[in-house]
């Protein structure tokens, strides 16, 4: 038999099995799930163990021919920090056993906030303070939307008030409709994240059509 | 000169009127008597009942008036004296003054009736030095002796004259009298909230009378318990004591009696209901409440209790009648049995929390919560070792049988199961599909064609297979376009499951016969591996890209050794000419966006799917740092399929791809459709009971 065949067989099986969760929970269901897990871990250890760990301490223990001495030395240190990490296990509150960790979540975050900065803060704070063109209606319309939008939206997060405790009737205002561009905002972001999971269920569907004809010779 | 203790020999100050070590009167105050009160002032049985005040009554002269009035009051000059001395000084006799108790029981005239201890469960509160008098109020306004005995023409005074009950507080502040306990509702108010404490006038004489004993040793005990709570405390109380003599402190389990719900039904409690509240202008100025003194006997017996060791007292308190008291409710030492040396005790822990009234109902539901939770843990505890709480919650569903679980849930999935069946099994002929023009789909057109044809694109495939459905198609339309570029093109990932799914489609593609792009592994197109450690990994990208990633992830060699490297560089990011982000995650897009795109200058495109497009398209068009094109979900994918099509890009043969694709987007399209109906009719169903109801 075909090996491709066979495969798509048991793809079938499990979508099927998969699907009879809308039944309710049963053996079948959790058998999929626990093979997805599985095989999901299975493969990103194997990734892992391949792409990155092994070719690391390659270069450590049997450096490429003709490779500087430096660059056997600065592939151990990886190598160090990985091991000291695995100190944790027995003496979890080391400092030795942390260190490795601790330098990846410094310099991921010093990374992230450089990174937002340029990225996303500064170019689109420019991008909204935009010079409004009447020349283009649509261009304006959209404008304005934008930025009016922007300071609903900001002001819903205003939340100071004075010392009776209620806030000025115009923020309040505003603030109202910031909730109502948060609330439009995130309906549309729930339409989209439907929508993919509408393809996902139809190719599902589509492909165990795609099945069922070719085994019925159609 | 000191005075000795006739009792037990202790040298104790002449100043004090009780012993220090015995807390025995000592014999030359203890007979101190209230002179009989002055011409034209009223006795104590003549005080007014009223709440006396410095302002309404002018025998109570200000401590500023005392003094200028005379300065032989023997108590006047200790008072200056004890002023003059350094602080510390002052500090160290307070500490080593014994205390003793209220002055105004010792002044009390005869006929007062000896006044029992108030609350000795709760601590005394020293009064400050140069704090305000005590303000008596209702029943327990205690005329001051000292301005019955002071005449206040002359300002001369008695020498042997007790001080007043202020100044006792500043002699020794240890030894301040307790101020009596502040209601919070007048004895009406509380004679109506709790009966079995204020009850009848002569019940009350009748339990002042008897002294307070161990809890569950006698019928006393349960004084201050309303009659429901009084079995219980008492078989508490009875199962706790101990065998021996010595009295033991109230309730020392760290448990709360248990409340039996069948015996508070059978009593037949009605809710309590607080009295309403007058407002505090009303009643004028009321001194600052303490809450802690507002929580009744009975229940002080129930509070929880710690362990803590507690010198003994140094003095005792005592009765007016001069005999020993016990310092709590149910403590009380029989005169026949000698002084016990100190021995840790048990405190309860009393807290200031302000004890306000319960809500209407409260109790019941507390008692119902009570009898209900030992069966509601004990069945989750069994049902969480087999099953997962959702498919507990599921199989409970299922329970109700297949009508239950049809309506309405399961006819939905039913409904739109079938109809999207239907429609990809038989494929009704709706016309053609025209995706809608979309501009951004041309700009990712255009950025691909605008790349010179000896630089190379970098693919990044970061994309796992939850988002298989749509970025399979895309991925599969950007390979078509690129390979009938004769574009050269290495593929990284950020996503474990990355570079599996860049090898599957890129080899899928160079090998499909309808197009017979003729590519090669190796030298056209190379799959690298999974690249680990997000910001930190991209930034080394950048920097240095052979370095980040040295091996292939298909055959597990050096990047330089392939032939694609042979006539191109590729050390970092920036000699890639185009960078097409395969993201299904907005973390990831955002990190190509942040740490690539605004350090680099490459132009940054990006397949997404239809949940990330909202995110997506915020970037483009940005100045600076951004997208310059996005594409998202199945709709993108088919528009720029047809517009490859258009230029001639794609085979003739491929197009069948986009007529399966156009198949799927009906089958969407019927999907929504009967789902919005779902919405539609639910929302209506709701308005429709709402405005019924109304």
């Amino acid at each position: 038999m075909n090996p491709a065949l066979i495969g798509s067989i048991v793809a079938a099986l499990l979508t099927l099995m998969v699907f009879s969760y809308l039944l309710g929970a049963n053996p079948l269901w959790r058998i999929a799930q626990s093979l997805l897990v599985g095989v999901s871990v299975g493969y990103v250890t194997l990734v892992l163990l391949t792409q990155v760990i092994a070719p690391q301490v390659t270069r450590v223990v049997v450096p490429q021919a003709g490779a500087p001495e430096a660059d056997r030395w600065l592939a151990a240190v990886p190598v160090v920090l990985g091991l000291l990490l695995l100190m944790r296990i027995a003496y979890p509150g080391a400092w030795p056993a942390s260190f490795g960790l601790n330098l990846v979540v410094v310099v991921g975050a010093a990374l992230a906030l450089g990174g937002a900065l340029a990225g996303t803060i500064v170019p689109q704070s420019l991008d909204t303070a935009r010079v409004l063109d009447v020349a283009d209606p649509y261009a304006l319309a959209g404008n304005v939307v934008l930025i009016v939008g922007v300071i609903c939206a900001l002001t819903y997060f205003a939340f100071g008030a004075r010392p009776g405790g209620q806030r000025p009737a115009l923020v309040r205002a505003v603030s109202i409709a910031g909730r109502w561009v948060l609330v439009i905002t995130f309906g549309a972001l729930l339409g989209s994240l439907a929508t993919t999971f509408y393809a996902a269920l139809i190719d599902r569907l589509d492909f165990l059509v795609r099945l069922v004809y070719s085994l019925a010779g159609l | 000169m000191d005075t000795t203790c006739p009792n037990c020999g202790a040298t104790n100050r002449p100043t004090s009127r009780f012993c220090a070590k015995c807390g025995q009167p000592l014999p030359r105050l203890q007979q101190a008597q209230p002179r009989p009160p002055a011409p034209g002032q009223p006795g104590p049985e003549q005080a007014p009942s009223s709440t006396p005040t410095p302002a309404s009554t002018p025998a109570t002269a200000t401590p500023q008036e005392e003094g200028k009035a005379g300065f032989d009051l023997p108590w006047l000059q200790t008072v200056q004296e004890r002023a003059s001395r350094p602080p510390t000084e002052r500090l160290i006799e307070q500490e080593a003054a014994p205390p003793i108790p209220q002055a105004s029981a010792q002044a009390a005239p005869p006929t007062t009736p000896p006044t029992p201890v108030q609350d000795h469960a709760m601590p005394a509160e020293p009064a400050g030095v140069g704090a305000p008098p005590p303000a008596p109020t209702g029943s327990q306004a205690t005329p001051l002796p000292a301005d019955k005995g002071t005449d206040t023409a002359t300002g001369k005074g008695a020498p042997d004259e007790a001080p007043p009950d202020w100044v006792v507080g500043i002699l020794e502040p240890s030894a301040a009298s307790p101020e009596p306990p502040d209601q919070a509702y007048e004895p009406e108010e509380l004679a109506h909230i709790m009966p079995w404490v204020h009850g009848a006038p002569e019940e009350q004489a009748h339990a002042r009378e008897k002294p307070a004993t161990v809890p569950g040793h006698g019928e006393e005990s349960v004084q201050g318990l309303p009659p429901w709570l009084r079995d219980l405390t008492g078989r508490e109380g009875a199962e706790a004591a101990a065998p021996e003599s010595h009295p033991v402190l109230p309730s020392t389990s760290a448990q709360p009696p248990e409340l039996n719900i069948e015996d508070i039904e059978g009593i037949d409690i009605e809710p309590f209901v607080p009295p309403d509240i007058e407002p505090p202008a009303a009643q004028g100025p009321t001194p600052a409440r303490k809450p802690v003194e507002q929580v009744p006997e009975w229940l002080k017996s129930i509070a929880p209790i710690a362990r803590q060791e507690v010198a003994a007292p140094e003095v005792e308190p005592t009765t007016t009648s001069g005999q020993p008291a016990p310092t709590r409710p149910g403590t009380a030492l029989p005169p026949s049995l000698p002084a016990q040396p100190p021995e840790p005790i048990e405190e309860p822990v009393i807290r200031n929390i302000p004890v306000r009234a319960p809500r209407p109902g409260a109790l019941d539901t507390l008692a119902a919560l009570l009898a209900q939770a030992p069966e509601a843990t004990r069945r989750t505890v069994i049902t969480e070792g087999l099953f997962l709480p959702a498919m507990v919650a599921e199989t409970r569903a299922r329970r109700g049988g297949l009508l239950r679980w049809l309506l309405p849930d399961g006819l939905i999935y039913l409904l739109v199961l079938l109809a999207l069946i239907v429609v990809l099994a038989v494929g009704p002929s709706s016309g053609e599909l025209t995706p809608p023009p979309d501009q951004g789909v041309q700009q990712f057109l255009d950025a691909i064609e605008e790349v010179p044809a000896n630089r190379p694109v970098l693919l990044a495939y970061d994309w796992d297979a939850t988002r298989s459905a749509e970025m399979s198609i895309l991925s599969k339309a950007v390979m078509h376009h690129l390979m009938s570029r004769r574009l050269r093109f290495v593929t990284v990932s950020t996503s474990p499951q990355g570079p599996g799914f860049a090898q599957q489609i890129a080899d899928s593609v160079a090998a499909d016969p309808r197009a017979n792009y003729g590519y090669q592994y190796g030298r056209e197109y190379l799959v690298l591996g999974y690249l680990p450690g997000n910001e930190a990994a991209l930034k080394a990208l950048v920097n240095d890209f052979s370095s980040a990633l040295p091996l292939d992830y298909e055959r597990h060699q050096r990047v330089e050794s392939f032939p694609l490297l042979q006539g191109i560089q590729m050390r970092n990011l920036g000699d890639f000419a185009l960078i097409i982000a395969l993201s299904s995650d907005e973390t990831e897009l955002r990190n190509w966006i942040e740490q690539v795109a605004a350090r680099t200058g490459v132009p940054v495109i990006a397949a997404v799917p239809q949940s990330l497009d909202p995110m997506a398209r915020t970037y483009t068009g940005v100045p600076g740092a951004g997208l310059k094109a996005v594409i998202s979900g199945p709709t993108g994918a088919l528009y720029y399929t047809r517009q490859l099509e258009l230029r001639g890009r794609i085979p003739a043969a491929v197009t069948a791809d986009s007529i399966a694709l156009a198949g799927r987007l009906n089958a969407q399209s019927v999907a929504q459709l009967l789902v919005s109906v779902v919405i539609i009719v639910a929302i209506g169903g709701l308005l429709a009971k709402t405005i019924l109801r109304r």
